[in-house]
């Protein structure tokens, strides 16, 4: 069953450049999302409190918060309790970083009541892909390796492509 | 329905291009020999500021030539080249994210990695130096030189250094250094070019529009119904965004690699490099001549840009991978134009460097091409092609496939050629390698002058448009003396209320014009050539438009029967007026009046008479952009007595052209003189439209918005009956 996390907590006021910045540095390389089990998207998001840039749509630009948010919201196919604590698992003492820029939090250990209770529930769950993340990256790896198989056979005869190919892919 | 509908309230209206605030070489290109862009340091904000001021009145517009110069000069400004001149905080901070960080700072977003990584540069090219490009553009090299030297002594003699002069050439038949035509693909701006198939924006009805003109300068609707978004006041109108690059072409790497790959797939070597363009050498499309190239189609306007992949989804003529196919996918993606119109831009490259000889060895000369690209918004269009269409191939369906040419790290990837079995050329090598550039703000004539000036105030100390000193607008030629003002606006509450009349109206022009197979209104006509003399010394209200330039002007017009009623039955006549090149090449400029009388009130109203020797009036507002006005046309030399002019006997009837600003007199500016009636197959060609207003003159107002809807239905309506035959 898949369904959409949106946990919604309040940033201390001054502290949001520091998150965002300490967020950033966490995901160029290897999204901590991509090692939590039923993950099939996640992100962090630091929501600004001004209105937002004029090089919005102008429909989207009145308003504001009256604190900066931080969103972690997720598209998952395990229950969210067990999933939030594969993430904090995941995410080890950079939860502790994470979150203690938010008003109110307990620390890791009571984190996982504590973010339920954030928990903004979705009116509709649209889920882009139907694959978590690991069967994404199988998939992704098969292209490859479907690719090369192509690239390298090229020209080959019908029956020695079909000998190649039981070869290559019954392994 | 729902999308329909969507479509149709967000259709952009035009609010018009005007040729005197924009730099040149933006809509239409110079198209001159040979180019100079040199990248400039200032000095201190002050001289910066003198320097700017001194050469304003060398800086070229976007208005009509009378004769090409001999030279050209256009200016752009980094960020920093901005905080340079002191332009205030607020203002700079105003500035999106991807133009303030600056090319370097996104390599690796746009894939400048490997060879193309910055550290790799040519001094002064992205490394934080330059303040601003003064790109000048000549007809030969003495008079580039004779310009440059100008040039140069004023940089030196106000502080200002040139951190990297650079030198470009054109290549005869403007091919690149590859051996292809370039350029070829632009899009068709609204206002200033005819749309054609593939190459504006895709209307409800499937008819191909100009793309609007926001999608290029801020302050103008653009493709998504808003005005789109540029930095802040004073800055908010005519500016636009370029994207330049250096660009070496590896020629002797491509012969080889492409020569080498031909034999590997036992493929003409011809066609596989017309598979990685997307185009043959001589700019013919693959899309339309996918054996061969056809010099007739390369040749003609109205035909190589007339296809939209449409009918090739699995690019068995022009590969899904395909340069121009990646850059420009058309309607290649799906969703009609939904998930490309977005991503369009105006490229005015150059080549530099000396061509390598047919069949020599690598010389090791340095060329390539001087990429340039204007666009309203860096992030949205020029990154986003470069990102996700040419580095990765998941976005235009080809998987890991890069573009050939411009993609990022090329090394044992592949690109495929689509086909049974299909062919791949791998592994690819690196012929285009990035040796710099910058992101670049172009001003527009009015903002140039405002950074020439001392006192550019903050948003947030000095609200509303900052007004230029009168002394200084003086030296900006040719300029506007006011900014549109509300007035000269279509209010969102007339466009919507435009567009729910003009939905009630659509179905009645179209079904009349499906039944008629012609026109709703104004079906038949007879179409003459004619002359525009526009008189000097207009009205101020007219400035900046074909009606406030002086000049002759060749038009055509046509007479026709409003409802088309029996010959001797009174009507309401229609004279419309096509001017093809009134704000400069290829930018037409139309008006639509019909016989008025004028009402006790004062004010006209629709006119029923058997004569077109009488007064014929737009009678819906037009906006100029200093304000609104009514275009009148008088007639002031009768026709013999038993002249038939719908039998094409009009010649030498005259009409004087006024104008007419709300609360004011009439002012003739012009006179239209009839020549001969054009043949049938002369006179179907014209196709009068409120819409074509590249002479500066546009349409206004509740009405006219329903106009073009009822117009577009009515067209439609034609269409579809032509079809069903």
């Amino acid at each position: 069953m898949i369904s959409h996390l949106s946990i919604l907590s309040a940033v201390v006021d001054g502290h949001d450049d520091e998150l965002r910045s300490f967020i950033a540095s966490r995901s160029v390389e290897h999204s901590p999302f991509a090692s939590v089990p039923g993950t099939h998207n996640g992100r962090f998001t630091v929501v600004r409190t001004d209105p937002l840039s004029r090089t919005d749509p102008p429909s989207l630009r009145s308003g504001g918060l009256p604190h900066p948010m931080l969103m972690c919201s997720a598209v998952i196919d395990t229950p969210p309790a067990e999933w939030l604590g594969d993430l904090l698992r995941v995410l080890g003492p950079d939860a502790d970083r994470i979150w203690s820029h938010c008003a109110g939090w307990p620390g890791p250990e009571s984190a996982v009541p504590w973010l339920l209770q954030q928990r903004v529930k979705p009116w509709l769950t649209f889920a882009t892909w139907k694959a978590d993340v690991t069967r994404m990256k199988g998939a992704l790896e098969l292209r490859e390796q479907i690719e090369r198989f192509a690239v390298s056979t090229q020209g080959l005869a019908a029956a020695d492509l079909l000998t190649r190919f039981r070869s290559t892919f019954r392994k | 329905m729902i999308r329909a509908l969507r479509k149709l309230i967000q259709r952009p209206v035009s609010e018009g291009v005007f040729p005197g605030d924009i730099q040149g070489n933006i809509l239409q290109g110079y198209n001159l020999a040979v180019s100079a862009p040199l990248f400039v340091r200032f000095g201190s904000p002050s001289e910066a500021r003198t320097l700017l001021d001194e050469v304003l009145p060398l800086v070229t517009s976007a208005r009509r030539w009378n004769a090409k110069p001999t030279s050209t000069l256009n200016i752009a400004f980094t960020h920093i080249g901005l905080a340079a001149l002191a332009v205030p905080a607020d203002v700079l901070d105003s500035f999106p994210k991807a133009f303030r960080d600056g090319m370097r700072a996104r390599a690796s977003l746009l894939g400048d990695v490997g060879r193309s990584d910055p550290q790799h540069w040519d001094v002064g090219l992205g490394t934080g130096e330059a303040h601003a490009l003064f790109e000048i553009q000549a007809v030969d090299d003495a008079e580039l030189d004779r310009a440059v030297t100008n040039l140069r002594q004023r940089l030196t003699h106000l502080g200002a250094t040139i951190v990297s002069a650079q030198r470009g050439a054109r290549l005869p038949d403007r091919k690149e250094h590859f051996g292809f035509v370039d350029g070829v693909g632009q899009p068709a701006m609204q206002g200033t070019d005819d749309a054609r198939r593939g190459q504006g924006q895709l209307d409800v009805f499937h008819q191909w529009l100009g793309l609007p003109i926001g999608e290029i300068f801020h302050g103008h609707v653009d493709a998504d119904g808003h005005s789109s978004p540029g930095p802040s006041e004073p800055f908010t109108l005519n500016g636009t965004f370029l994207v330049w690059r250096k660009l070496y072409e590896d020629a002797a790497a491509f012969r080889s690699w492409t020569a080498g790959q031909a034999a590997q797939l036992d493929m003409d070597e011809e066609l596989l490099r017309a598979k990685l363009v997307g185009r043959w050498s001589d700019g013919s499309p693959l899309a339309l001549t996918p054996d061969r190239p056809d010099p007739a189609t390369a040749n003609d306007r109205d035909r190589v840009n007339a296809f939209d992949y449409s009918d090739d989804p699995d690019g068995l003529r022009c590969p899904l991978g395909a340069h121009i196919r990646r850059a420009n996918p058309r309607l290649g993606l799906g969703f009609d134009d939904e998930l490309s119109v977005r991503q369009r831009i105006i490229r005015r490259g150059m080549t530099y460097g000396e061509a390598l000889a047919a069949g020599a060895a690598d010389d090791g000369a340095d060329r390539g091409i001087f990429f340039a690209a204007y666009m309203a918004d860096i992030e949205r269009q020029y990154e986003f092609i470069q990102a996700h269409w040419c580095n990765d191939g998941d976005g235009v369906n080809v998987g890991h496939d890069p573009d050939p040419f411009v993609g990022s790290a090329l090394e044992g990837r592949k690109f495929t050629i689509p086909g049974s079995p299909p062919k791949f050329a791998s592994p690819l090598a690196q012929t285009v390698v990035t040796k710099g550039g910058e992101y670049l703000w172009v001003p527009s004539m009015q903002s140039l002058a405002l950074l020439a000036s001392a006192t550019i105030s903050p948003l947030s100390t000095r609200p509303g448009h900052t007004k230029i000193p009168r002394k200084r607008m003086k030296s900006v030629r040719p300029t506007i003396r006011r900014t549109l003002s509300s007035s000269t606006r279509t209010s969102p509450t007339e466009r919507v209320a435009g567009t729910l009349l003009g939905v009630v109206l659509a179905p009645v022009a179209f079904t009349i014009s499906a039944i008629r197979s012609a026109a709703a209104v104004h079906p038949y006509g007879t179409v003459y050539d004619a002359e525009l003399e526009v008189h000097p010394d207009g009205p101020a209200l007219l400035d900046n438009t074909v009606l406030g330039s002086p000049g002759s002007y060749p038009a055509t017009i046509r007479l026709s029967r409003g409802f088309a009623l029996p010959r001797r039955t009174d009507d309401v006549h229609g004279l419309a007026v096509s001017i093809p090149d009134a704000g400069g090449p290829g930018r037409r400029q139309d008006f639509l009046m019909a016989t008025v009388k004028t009402k006790a009130s004062g004010k006209e109203a629709s006119l029923r008479t058997d004569r077109y020797e009488t007064l014929f009036s737009s009678l819906l507002r037009l906006a100029t952009p200093q304000g609104a006005v009514v275009i009148r046309a008088v007639s002031v030399q009768p026709m013999p007595p038993d002249a038939d002019v719908e039998r094409g006997q009009a010649a030498g009837l005259a009409y004087d052209i006024t104008a007419t600003s709300p609360g004011g007199g009439p002012s003739t500016v012009a006179r239209l003189t009839l020549g001969n009636a054009l043949s049938d197959e002369a006179g179907a060609a014209p196709s009068f439209n409120v819409e074509h207003d590249g002479g500066g003159i546009t349409t206004l107002g509740t009405l006219n918005v329903a106009r073009k809807i009822v117009y577009r239905a009515s067209h439609r309506g034609r269409a579809a009956r032509h079809r069903k035959g």
